[in-house]
């Protein structure tokens, strides 16, 4: 198939947006960089505190007169969002691909989850409506209204960079409140052009903020009185270590989404031909860097017949995966973002195989269509005799990677799962109703799967996690998103 | 109206519905049809079908 186009050329230099300017940041710059080509394709400001400091102080000044703004009219300015994000669908799209290197279908998938993220908070008059209850006493009504809190903070990771921020964007200021965003540095471009709509869609100045940056920008928004609440999607450390605690340190509200490592279970009377297929998607698509990815592959029984034969068939479809630009239609499967995280990657197979695994398909010497260099490609690799206590099944590795456990019976299966540090999202793959009923009753984590692979929750859903996994008590996206967004005020009447 | 058929598409990732009449004409009824305008492939083939896949078949022996 023919290379589609590339939409960003040149080396644009990204700025932030704030307060309804675009305005290039005093920090130092960073290069942006196509893991396909390791070229740079663009150039990022790395903002410093006081540049943090102002985009805060401009949501603060739009929160005034944007709370009250009939959530109605706001929602007018989300749907004529949602249309320029429908009109610029493909572009949007394309430039996920440049800036990470996943396929253009994966971004194209991303894209669209994004925008029902727009289009469920344009339920906010209808979502964030509260309740009341008349004569709790003679003569004294009572109701609950969901106000706004203020300014929010979003910080979101490389591997979604379109479509996390807007897993919390829309609803906060569906709900009135104002947000400073700051993107992955390692991939802003598209949320600069998602800002550039926002801006086309005719937001009110300060109502949406984008701030580049890395650390300086994260401890600004975590110190300055004036976040009431932080989203953030990243690794586990960063997550409970950092923002959980300071966040509950400084009275803000959170909710930190972090790492995983993935069960996906397989019974021996699941349908084969449908679940080789769908673990090909779970573990190897994004090239294995997503919180909802396979990492391990558990085999229940002691049939090795049945073994064999199934891991035949998951080797052999795994071999098959087109690696290559994801801008070729025909590439199931991109670079990793870049040579850090492969180095990380091909650590953890060595300390795999150093713990005892064995290797049934190497990926560290992938085949690469198209001639590129394999500078941040890795191919699938599959481990065996992988036990749980390994680090490749403790520890997030965020690769296309698939370590194969084996369990006597289904038990067992459920006791690796919960006894992992991470509970983000399992999988069981069966044709018993009993045995799904089971796993989804007794399995501690925040999305299960029922012959699915990618337990990914649609936008009118909490995108849910647990322990290791998560950090808070709502998620984002949907009622709970609203929840977050808007506190709690009761007002009790009587007129005498 | 003889065939009202839907469609998921693989290049804005929505659900659609081709309406086929007994003519043999057919209609694409689709919120992105203006937007994609002559670029939808449905329009001139109902039975496009795209090559990519997300991941190889797996083909039972």
């Amino acid at each position: 198939m023919a290379i589609l186009e590339e939409p960003v050329k040149g080396v644009p230099k990204i700025k932030n947006y704030v307060d309804g300017e675009w305005v290039e940041s005093k920090g130092e710059v960073m290069d942006v960089v196509n893991p396909l080509t390791c070229e740079t394709i663009a150039q990022v400001g790395i903002s410093t505190r006081e540049e943090i400091d102002d985009a805060i102080q401009a949501a603060k000044e739009a929160y005034v007169d944007w709370r009250r703004t009939p959530p109605v009219a706001r929602c007018r300015y989300l749907l004529r969002l949602g249309q320029l994000l429908e009109e610029n669908f493909e572009e949007l799209s394309r430039v996920q691909t440049q800036e990470h290197g996943k396929t253009i279908d994966e971004s194209r998938g991303e894209t669209r989850r994004g925008i029902e993220n727009v289009e469920v908070a344009c339920g906010i008059p209808t979502l964030m409506q509260g309740a009341s209850a008349e004569d709790i006493a003679s003569g004294i009504d009572e109701y609950l209204m969901r106000v706004p809190l203020g300014v929010f903070g979003i910080i979101s990771p490389f591997n979604f960079p379109f479509m996390i921020p807007l897993w919390s964007a829309p609803y906060a200021v569906a709900t009135g409140n104002t947000v400073v965003i700051k993107p992955t540095e390692q991939c802003p471009i598209s949320q600069s052009k998602l800002a550039e709509l926002v801006d086309e869609a005719g937001f009110p100045p300060g109502v949406w903020n984008v701030v580049n940056g890395e650390k300086t920008v994260v401890n600004g928004m975590l110190e300055h009185p004036d976040i009431k609440g932080i989203t953030f999607v990243g690794s586990t450390p960063t997550g409970r270590d950092v923002i959980f605690p300071k966040c509950g340190a400084t009275g803000k509200r959170s909710i930190v989404q972090c790492g995983a490592s993935n069960m996906m279970v397989v019974m021996p009377d699941c349908n084969v031909r449908g679940t080789v297929p769908a673990l090909m998607t779970s573990f190897f698509g994004n090239a294995g860097q997503r919180c909802l990815a396979g990492q391990n592959l558990i085999v229940v029984g002691e049939d090795d017949g049945f073994y064999n034969e199934f891991m035949e068939a998951v080797t052999a479809t795994a071999k098959e995966i087109i690696i290559g630009n994801g801008l070729d239609e025909s590439v199931q499967m991109g670079p990793v973002k870049d040579v850090q995280k492969k180095e990380r990657i091909l650590g953890y197979i060595e300390s795999g195989l150093k713990d005892g695994a064995t290797l049934r398909l190497d990926g560290r010497k992938p085949n690469v269509v198209g001639g590129y260099p394999d500078t941040c490609f890795l191919g699938p690799t599959i481990m065996e005799n992988v036990r749980p206590e390994m680090r490749v099944v403790t520890e997030e590795i965020f690769g296309p990677t698939m370590g194969v456990i084996r369990a006597k019976d289904l038990d067992e299966a459920i006791q690796i799962c919960n006894d992992n540090p991470y509970h983000n999202a399992d999988a069981i793959f069966t044709s018993s109703g009993k045995d799904a009923r089971k796993f989804q009753y007794e399995v501690n984590c925040g999305s299960i799967g029922i012959n699915i692979g990618i337990v990914a929750p649609m936008a009118f859903f909490p995108f849910s996690g647990m322990s290791g996994s998560f950090y808070g008590i709502l998620h984002t996206q949907g009622k709970e998103a609203v929840r977050f967004f808007t506190e709690s005020k009761v007002c009790i009447h009587r007129w005498i | 109206m003889s065939e009202k058929k839907r469609v998921s598409c693989p290049i804005k990732h929505v659900n659609f519905y081709i309406v086929t009449y007994d003519d043999g004409s057919h209609k694409v009824k689709c919120v992105n049809i203006k937007l994609c305008g002559d670029s939808c492939p449905y329009l001139k083939d109902p039975g496009f079908k795209t090559e990519y896949k997300r991941a190889p078949g797996y083909k039972a022996k």
